[in-house]
């Protein structure tokens, strides 16, 4: 080895070793999520389609690949090498033109390859279609060296294949060819590019955008770690870490509407909602129930279905699920199809669970979740807890619209009432929308306990003041008696500064006064 | 060509299965036959693709199959649990067997022995099937869509092509295409959204159309062809999705405003209707009778909705059509009356022949897909006699139904196997009107119908293909401007 390969090789490894480091300190949660929404199935004729499609050596590749995210450090390491085989490709294939700054050029692609890796859309095959191109370049140039004549005939063949193995990583293999061959083997070259994609066009009815760039979906991306942050909570969460999720969510600042509705769902499975919901009152309603509608990406949808998950509403959490699978990159995810086979278990439906468990049968990492839910062979864990989750699910049938969630939760509660999710649901999302009857005539019809949270009592006392309600009746509907004297001294300061929010913010900044004196309702969005 | 290599593919994998070893020593097997899909003890058409098949027993490492007919027996094996028929060898065993019962013996190898399940027999009809089969592939996502396609398949074999593509019209919604005289030459579809338009096909020139006018507040949605093909009959809708509570029943649709309409396809005209304009009745599902002389139709009260969604009940109800003068008749008779049978009628569809009418009957509304109790049913138009369908229906919902042009064969939409994605399913009419227990649209490989997430929707029988495909629908939708109607 000489001088000069030496120190490229050391390049190579300290390069890969920074992409490493890269993706595994600073991208973890976006490769998870990629896993989450891709699906690659052990089954004979899975694979085959594979034939069917352009691209179909880089696409299956790459999605036998992409299972492996599901490892910690397994999308790293795999990005890592791909892409610096990428750069010894490109620098190969870019040395006869770019003899100076070779190199330099060769990074430039590998940055510009590993930003296109930060979508969320763009797949691992699209990268190797890049190296699959390029290595048929270098593979022909191997050839013309030994026989011009043979190299040229072959190139005719090779701008086909190159298509159906590689997809748009065709386009390297042209480029190079035109630049190497004459005139009328140049024009004859483009007539068959056309026809090759003219014919792909019909069978896969692509649009020409999309049969020209296939596997590839984007032209450039950079890293958006504000998305990360999101895809961790989201992550945590449907991982089951709560104690993990929560440490992340109190050293980290509730910057984001999917943060703020996360800490809720915790804090609600805790017990805790009620006292902390007004914390992330900025978000409005969606910090309480994501909104499905047009306007919501895929990532909002299918989180949407957790909180209706925990409640028990297993209409509308399918709902979201299916939306949220159907409108991925791929329309389909071991997460989503997970989600799906639960729900039909929990509603009973074994022929339902039994279509999502047979495809999760065939995935290399849920395989063995699949198994322990097969009806007739669950495990005593599995058993335990659908009997848990199906004591808060829907009991009488009613109709409503997918955002009428007052509606929703109030079925939840005729059905059962211990379900204390759903209530703290009900009434923070009365508070939130400061619809302070609805919020006393549900509290009235829905409570359990005569001793309340400081905030309903709070909102209560606002509600009897309203109605001219006596001292002793809102003495005995359970508002503390240090309640009501903080609420006339809060009174007495609004009045006396001419309801400035300022001489209340120090001592009454987390009280539900306040808030339903200054806040403004958020729309939902 | 295709069909050349497909023979000499059958012909290696008959060589193939001829040296897989045939089955020995063979014992009764003590489980139950676990097959999908379940084809025991079906009616097929003589033209029919190969009924492939899986053991979903467990542990099975080889299936045998012997088909035993008057003249001869198809005997293949089959390494592991699924069994595909080669389709030449399939096609020449159906084709000398018509009109005879076959028995089918599956057997089964687990752990290096054989095991025989008890035979089942296959009545093979000379009643064909419609050669082409369309649908709607779609993600069952409740009120919104992200790929649709409009497939069109050759039940004689597996082939399979798209002939209209969302991905292709800016993702624009499409509804049911519908045929006219079970012919591929005459077929509409609806593109919903800014710039699309009902594609109307007549012998392969296809139209743009806007199917509403000025005085109409809704547009076409749900309809039929006259036998003629000048006529469309749709109805309007103003349709509100809701969602149920109880998991399991999901969806719940209805209408707010409905009316019906018959459309002019030569003069570009809207006919409407006097005695369905009424604003208290809703008349949905609107379908001309075999000769056009009728058009049967669902019609139901206004009831206050949702909260009364479960009182609300569509009868089967008919009007007179009169082609020559293009006018509608003035009197309803009421052909199947809600209050006395129970349950609401969708989806009235005439047999060719005039003899029979099958429509879908619910407990209550106007969307049978979701509803679990959603059944076919079937009125003789000559006697009068209901006949609920037993043979043919399941606990899940069963629906979507259409009549092959020889009036032999009902195909339909059922969610029978998971309750969530629908298949096609056939089922035999025979002379006497007794239907027979139905089968699943055959699929090459058996395991499609597990992996598939998309369901089927609306298919439609015709006996040719039609003459478009996707890429010349994006380019006509492009090209075309929407031609008016007054």
């Amino acid at each position: 080895m000489n001088r000069k390969n030496f120190f490229f090789s050391i390049f190579i490894i300290i390069g890969g070793i920074v992409l490493f480091f890269f993706f595994y300190y600073l991208l973890p949660y976006h490769f998870f999520h990629k896993e989450q929404v891709h699906l690659f199935l052990f089954n004979v004729d899975f694979l085959t389609q594979y034939l069917c499609t352009p691209a179909f050596l880089s696409s299956l590749l790459g999605d036998w690949l992409t299972q492996y995210y599901y490892l910690v450090g397994g999308a790293p390491a795999i990005l890592a090498l791909l892409l610096v085989v990428l750069g010894v490709v490109c620098y190969m294939l870019l040395l006869p033109y770019f003899k100076g700054g070779t190199s330099w050029c060769a990074m430039l692609i590998v940055l510009w390859e590993a930003g296109r890796q930060c979508a969320l859309t763009y797949p691992l095959s699209a990268t190797l279609s890049l190296i699959g191109g390029g290595l048929t370049v270098l593979l022909l140039k191997k050839i013309i060296e030994k026989s011009l004549v043979v190299g040229k005939m072959l190139a005719f063949l090779f701008i086909p294949l190159s298509y159906w193995f590689f997809g748009y990583g065709m386009w390297i293999t042209l480029l190079f060819f035109i630049l190497l061959c004459s005139k009328w083997m140049k024009i004859g070259m483009l007539i068959i590019t056309f026809a090759i994609l003219s014919i792909t066009r019909s069978i896969t009815n692509f649009t020409w955008n999309q049969t020209c760039s296939y596997p590839s979906n984007i032209v450039y991306f950079l890293p958006n770690f504000q998305r990360e942050e999101l895809l961790k909570v989201d992550i945590e969460y449907s991982r089951g870490r709560i104690d993990k999720l929560q440490s992340i969510l109190r050293d980290a600042q509730i910057d984001h509407f999917i943060k703020a509705y996360y800490a809720n769902l915790i804090d609600a499975r805790q017990g805790k909602l009620p006292n902390r919901f007004l914390m992330r009152f900025k978000y409005g309603t969606n910090a309480l129930f994501m909104p499905v509608h047009s306007k919501s990406d895929y990532l909002t949808i299918f989180a949407a279905n957790e909180v209706w998950f925990a409640l028990g509403d297993m209409t509308i959490s399918e709902h979201a699920s299916i939306l949220g699978m159907i409108f991925s990159p791929r329309n389909k995810g071991t997460r989503a199809i997970k989600r799906l086979a639960e729900i039909s278990l929990i509603n009973e439906d074994n022929e339902g669970a039994l279509k999502y468990l047979r495809i999760l049968d065939k995935t290399m990492w849920h395989s063995d979740w699949a198994k322990a839910r097969l009806p007739y062979k669950q495990t005593a864990e599995v058993k335990n807890w659908l009997v848990k989750k199906r004591e808060y699910i829907h009991k009488e049938d009613t109709l409503r619209m997918s955002r009428d969630i007052s509606r929703s939760l109030k079925g939840l509660l005729d059905s059962n009432s211990t379900n204390k999710i759903a209530l703290d649901y009900l009434l923070c999302y009365h508070l939130l929308r400061k619809d302070i009857r609805s919020f006393a005539c549900d509290l009235e019809r829905y409570r359990q306990t005569r001793s309340l949270p400081n905030v309903y009592a709070e909102a209560l006392l606002i509600y009897y003041t309203g109605l001219g309600v006596s001292s002793k009746q809102i003495l005995d509907s359970g508002i503390p008696l240090s309640t009501v004297e903080e609420f006339n001294n809060y009174t007495k300061i609004y009045e006396q500064y001419g309801g400035q929010k300022k001489y209340l913010q120090a001592q009454y900044g987390d009280t539900y006064w306040l808030y339903f004196h200054f806040a403004q309702v958020k729309d939902e969005l | 060509m295709s069909y050349k290599i497909l023979a000499l593919l059958d012909i290696l994998l008959l060589v193939l299965g001829a040296c897989t070893a045939a089955p020995t020593h063979v014992l009764p097997a003590t489980e139950v036959i676990s097959i999908y899909p379940d084809y025991i003890g079906v009616t097929i058409p003589q033209n029919i693709a190969p009924l492939n098949f899986l053991l979903r027993n467990e542990q099975v490492e080889m299936v045998s199959v012997d088909v035993v007919g008057v003249n001869d027996t198809m005997q293949i094996t089959r390494k592991g649990n699924k069994f595909t028929f080669p389709l030449l060898a399939w096609k020449n065993f159906l084709i000398n067997h018509t009109n005879e019962d076959v028995r089918v013996t599956v057997m089964m190898r687990k752990a290096m022995q054989w095991y025989k399940f008890d035979p089942f027999i296959w009545h093979i009809t000379s009643d064909s099937l419609d050669s082409y089969l369309s649908y709607r592939l779609i993600e069952p996502g409740y009120e919104v869509w992200n790929e649709i396609q409009i497939r069109e398949r050759c039940v004689e074999t597996f082939k399979e092509r798209v002939i209209a593509d969302n991905n292709l019209l800016e993702n624009k919604c499409m509804n049911c295409h519908i045929y006219g005289n079970n012919s591929g030459n005459l077929s509409l579809f609806h593109l919903r959204g800014e710039g699309g338009g009902t594609m109307l096909n007549k012998d392969g020139k296809i139209r743009k159309l806007h199917l509403q006018t000025s005085e109409m507040r809704l547009g076409a949605v749900y309809g039929s062809f006259h036998p003629s093909g000048r006529y469309g009959v749709f109805s309007t809708n103003f349709i509100i999705p809701t969602l149920h509570t109880i998991g399991g029943k999901r969806l719940e649709v209805y209408d707010t405003e409905s009316d019906l309409v018959v459309a002019d396809f030569n003069n570009n005209r809207m006919i409407q209707s006097p005695v369905s304009a009424s604003p208290n009745v809703f008349e949905t599902f609107p379908t001309f009778s075999a000769d056009g002389k009728w058009i049967y139709y669902c019609a139901a009260p206004v009831v206050n909705l949702p909260d009364s969604i479960k009182k609300m009940h569509y009868s089967l109800c008919r009007v007179s059509f009169d082609e020559t003068s293009a006018s509608w008749g003035n009197k309803i008779d009421t052909v199947w009356n809600a209050k006395t049978n129970g349950g609401s009628a969708c989806h009235p569809k005439a047999s060719p022949d005039g003899l029979f009418l099958s429509f879908t009957v619910t407990d209550y509304g106007t969307f049978p897909i979701w509803h679990q109790e959603a059944d076919l049913q079937m009125i003789n138009l000559q006697t009068g006699e209901l006949n609920k369908l037993e043979e043919l229906n399941s606990k899940r919902s069963d629906t979507y139904h259409c009549w092959s042009s020889n009036s032999r064969w009902i195909a339909f939409a059922s969610k029978r196997i998971d309750g969530q994605y629908g298949r096609v399913y056939f089922s035999y009419v025979d002379a006497q009107g007794r239907v027979h227990k139905p089968f699943v649209l055959p699929q090459k490989n058996p395991e499609n119908d597990d992996l598939n997430l998309k369901s089927y929707n609306i298919p439609e029988l015709a006996t040719t293909s039609v003459p478009f495909d996707a890429i010349s629908i994006e380019k006509k939708s492009q090209e075309l401007v929407s031609e008016q109607f007054k």
